[in-house]
């Protein structure tokens, strides 16, 4: 048995862990002590971390689809039928996409970077970033990712907006209730009650789409003297994300905190697994040569697979079918596409669909850096020789680039680190509008609807549905409405309701809420079961719905 | 335990320098497999079994789980190993009857070894941890520099042990007095008999002034508060407000249970499939709502302000005080560093004490 001291893996806190074990087994995951995130605490994802990773629902060894069926096969006859589909297709600026990992390391975000782009040929790369956080790109050279947890400890103002940052961020609000405890303000605005409001000084209860409108917090914040301003998944998955975003920023400008719920989402931003990156930028910092055909964000990769321009998908990580919202056209698109590659550690929704699969290793099982948050560079150990057949995914993409005739001249990881270490690319996106739906309630939709993530969530859900604690924690998925809207709909607890969205339907029980406003509903989750994101426009939470009683 | 107790009358002490004591250790790490508190990572501390005393440091600060629980009571315990053998099963259990000393654990995780020995071997015994307990020598190291967050004095459970252990060391000037409490510990300090020398009821008392000097001079924690709690929580005259307040901060990350040395909870699942696997039991937490929701999908803890309610109820109230006959809590103050909420024993117990 060894210890060793590594990064958790799950949200953008950045918590150090000290997982004790040998071969493929973990006896133990503490928190470190020392570390200036962890502090001697995990969350309930953390401490779960070995059940997650050592699990035998893990994939072992490389998938081909054969007649339909995902077969196992061998590394050499997998990564051969990959380099034979990809010579033989034409047009890959155009017709081939990438869609990288907010889980892996930063080195292997460059080597997916430079896969795809030299490699591959094509500028179509993407990841959760844009898919989580696609408002930011508007006000990205406003925000510096620099605003630590120690600020926020020492803030005496703190406005938490659009977030349950007990759920999101665990760090994050256990500094929050520091400043509190030293006697700070706290003031929470959201569309509906969170844990918080209850120690805070002041609720400010917003429409989903109405964040805009915030005087009364703008003169708290005028008169302090050292405020921190929280900003969480309701705004960048919420009805309106990027005016409320953008507004935000104007408001409260270098003093927005955004808080990631994934762990290395500034990791693949700031090694370019993003379309909006410059050709000469990549060219000067990372010696890249991109092709000249202009980049796809995931949510156009989906809707060029849709059309069939887009003929394959390279998935690293990252169950899309699920993550992404709007299932049944996403189900489409990705059933259209020609090859389907997905690269995971378990069969995800996604990974079913593919042509190959190819066994990732997790975190535990691999060496890298991770970014947090606040933007800072942490390391990522190796204690558990990987699962079954699977290799780090960087591995895999030297390997197959190199089953491409075109190899990519690394030897291991610490050659990557070298190359890339100070070269992020963090401060070198303009400022650019990414498209995302905009919801408003309307006589045919005349609901606003809320997707709630259960108590302890981690992006799709795919790791964490691994750990029965977790799952054991889940509650069954049922629709909550305020008393006097079932009343006005004659409707009671467990009565079985339909939700009409533009994009899809799902039937739920209601159970009766007092804390919920009355034109809202709150669909509570759960890992298990991912069929309300048939209800979401592409990267929301929140859309708006028409409800039918069923008999 | 049946290791042959001294009683306190007859309690021998004994002195040894401080520059022999790495060799004494040697002379015990021969016989014995010792686990002791190491520096690992950049500046955690862990018991781990040492193989020379030149890997411990005794100036540690106290690891955020406590040895005798990560010992006799790990995070993750296989119970049996089975596999399928025709139509029979090959069972294997993962008992190891070996002798471990546990070397320089502090006062407070004695105070929670004892306690844990109530819950698994009173009535039923608790045969996984019966047979690592019977095998444990303990060696305790009164604590002169207690860490911010500790509050034993209050529970009764420090800076130094009374009862329980197999040796106690006391650091006095250049030399530790040797509390020898039972005949296992005896058979320590004859590994280098030619160390010791015998200690006099001035030794004994000089340690009891640093002891006294120590318990009203070097704790941070407000401990005052801590018999009221009791009785506020026994007698449950506690505003609904309190136990709102904090179970709206708390995050059920679970962190409290984990890292309390008192606290015995575990769930069991097994590993592998039908052919072969492992039978695992593991830490579980009274924080998460999973721990006692019921098949029908009732609740009787629904909400998170019941559950952490239980929680103090059940570490301070005068009932688990008779029928355990100490609290649930012996001031180790690990709860105070590891909830995410800063909802701790110090923190509930100023709260049951104001009622706000």
């Amino acid at each position: 048995m060894k210890e060793v001291f590594t990064t958790c893996s799950f949200c953008g806190c950045g918590c150090e862990i000290c997982v004790t074990g040998a071969g493929e087994e973990i006896t133990r995951v503490i928190p470190s002590f020392s570390n200036r995130v962890s502090r001697g605490s995990l969350c309930m994802k953390g401490w779960r971390t070995g059940e997650i990773y050592c699990n035998s629902n893990r994939i072992a060894r490389p998938l081909i689809k054969v007649n339909g069926t995902l077969k196992e096969s061998s590394w050499e006859a997998a990564l051969d039928f990959i380099a034979k589909r990809f010579s033989a297709l034409t047009d890959k600026d155009r017709g081939v996409g990438v869609i990288g990992s907010a889980k892996i390391t930063n080195e292997e975000s460059f080597l997916l970077n430079k896969f795809a782009r030299q490699v591959i040929k094509t500028n179509n790369i993407d990841s959760a970033f844009t898919l989580n956080y696609a408002p930011i790109f508007e006000k990205i050279s406003e925000l510096h990712f620099s605003l630590t947890m120690d600020d926020l400890e020492k803030s005496d103002l703190v406005i938490v907006i659009g977030s349950n940052i007990g759920v999101e961020a665990p760090q994050i609000a256990r500094r929050v209730l520091r400043a509190v405890d030293k006697g700070a303000k706290l003031i929470i605005v959201n569309a509906l009650r969170v844990p918080f409001c209850d120690i805070a000084d002041l609720f400010v209860q917003t429409k989903p789409d109405g964040f805009k409108d915030i005087k009364e917090v703008k003169s708290f914040f005028n008169q302090a003297r050292n405020p921190i301003v929280i900003v969480g998944e309701d705004i960048f998955k919420g009805p309106n994300a990027n005016d409320d975003f953008a507004a935000v920023v104007e408001t409260f400008k270098d003093k927005v905190f955004p808080i990631f719920n994934v762990n290395n989402i500034l990791g693949a931003l700031a090694n370019g697994v993003s379309p909006y990156i410059d050709a000469s930028i990549l060219e000067q910092k990372f010696k890249i040569t991109s092709p000249k055909t202009k980049g796809l964000n995931l949510f156009e990769m989906r809707d060029a697979a849709a059309t069939g321009s887009l003929k394959c998908l390279y998935v690293v990580g990252e169950n899309i079918l699920e993550s992404m919202g709007d299932l049944n056209r996403t189900r489409a698109a990705l059933e259209r596409l020609e090859f389907l590659i997905v690269q995971d550690l378990f069969l995800t929704e996604t990974a079913q669909l593919a042509h190959v699969v190819l066994p990732a290793c997790g975190a535990l099982e691999k060496k890298g850096h991770f970014i947090n948050m606040e933007g800072k560079i942490q390391q990522v150990n190796p204690i558990l020789s990987p699962y079954g057949e699977s290799k780090p995914d960087g591995q895999i993409i030297l390997d197959l680039a190199k089953k491409m005739d075109c190899p990519l001249p690394y030897a291991n990881v610490e050659s990557i680190s070298n190359e890339i270490s100070d070269l992020y690319l963090l401060s070198d996106y303009q400022d650019m509008k990414i498209d995302l739906p905009v919801e408003t309630i309307s006589s045919d939709y005349p609901l606003w609807l809320k997707v709630d993530s259960p108590r302890v969530f981690f992006h799709s859900g795919s790791l964490l549905k691994n750990s029965a604690i977790l799952l054991r924690e889940m509650e069954p998925s049922v629709v909550l409405m305020n008393s006097d809207y079932a009343k006005e709909k004659q409707l009671k607890g467990n009565d079985k309701v339909k939700l009409v969205s533009k994009s899809g339907t799902l039937v739920r029980n209601v159970l009766i809420s007092e804390e919920i406003p009355k034109n809202i509903l709150v669909l509570r989750t759960n890992l298990s079961d991912n069929s309300h994101t048939a209800l979401l426009p592409v990267g929301l939470k929140w859309t708006v719905v028409k409800l039918e009683k069923l008999q | 335990m049946d290791g042959g107790e001294i009683g306190e009358a007859s309690m021998k002490i004994k002195l040894i320098k401080e520059a022999n004591v790495s060799e004494w250790l040697n002379g015990i790490i021969k016989k014995y497999k010792v686990m002791a508190p190491t520096k690992i990572g950049k500046n955690d501390f862990a018991f781990k079994a040492v193989k020379s005393a030149g890997d411990v440091s005794l100036e540690f600060l106290n690891p955020i789980i406590s040895p005798v629980k990560d010992y006799l009571f790990p995070e993750k315990e296989v119970m049996l190993t089975y596999r399928k053998n025709g139509n029979s099963w090959d069972v294997e259990s993962n008992l190891v009857d070996q002798e471990m000393v546990l070397f320089g654990l502090r006062s407070c995780d004695l105070a929670a070894m004892l306690f844990m020995d109530k819950f698994f071997l009173e009535g039923f015994k608790d045969t996984y941890y019966e047979v690592k307990r019977k095998n444990l020598i303990t060696v305790v190291m009164s604590c002169r520099e207690p860490m911010e967050t500790c509050f034993c004095v209050c529970a009764d459970c420090g800076p130094s042990s009374k009862e329980g252990f197999d040796l106690q060391l006391t650091e006095l000037d250049g030399q530790y007095l040797v509390e020898i409490g039972s005949a296992k510990g005896e058979e320590l300090v004859k590994l280098g008999s030619s160390f010791f020398s015998d200690a006099s009821e001035r030794n004994l008392a000089e340690k009891e002034r640093i002891m006294e000097e120590t318990k009203y001079n070097k704790f941070k924690m407000p401990t005052t508060y801590f018999s009221k709690a009791v009785r506020h929580v026994t007698t449950d005259d506690i505003s609904e407000n309190v136990w709102n307040k904090l179970g709206s901060r708390c995050m059920s990350c679970g962190s409290c249970s984990y890292v309390c040395p008192t606290c015995t909870c575990f769930t069991v699942y097994d590993e592998g499939d039908l052919t072969e696997g492992k039978r695992v039991r593991t830490w579980d937490s009274c924080m998460y709502g999973g721990f006692t929701r019921e098949v029908s999908g009732h609740n009787p803890r629904a909400v998170q302000k019941e559950r952490v309610q239980r929680r103090y109820y059940h570490k301070l109230s005068y009932y688990y005080l008779t029928k355990m006959g100490c609290h649930g809590c012996v001031g180790c103050g690990r709860c105070v560093i590891s909830c995410l909420g800063g909802i701790d024993m110090s923190m509930v117990s100023k709260a049951a004490r104001r009622n706000e």
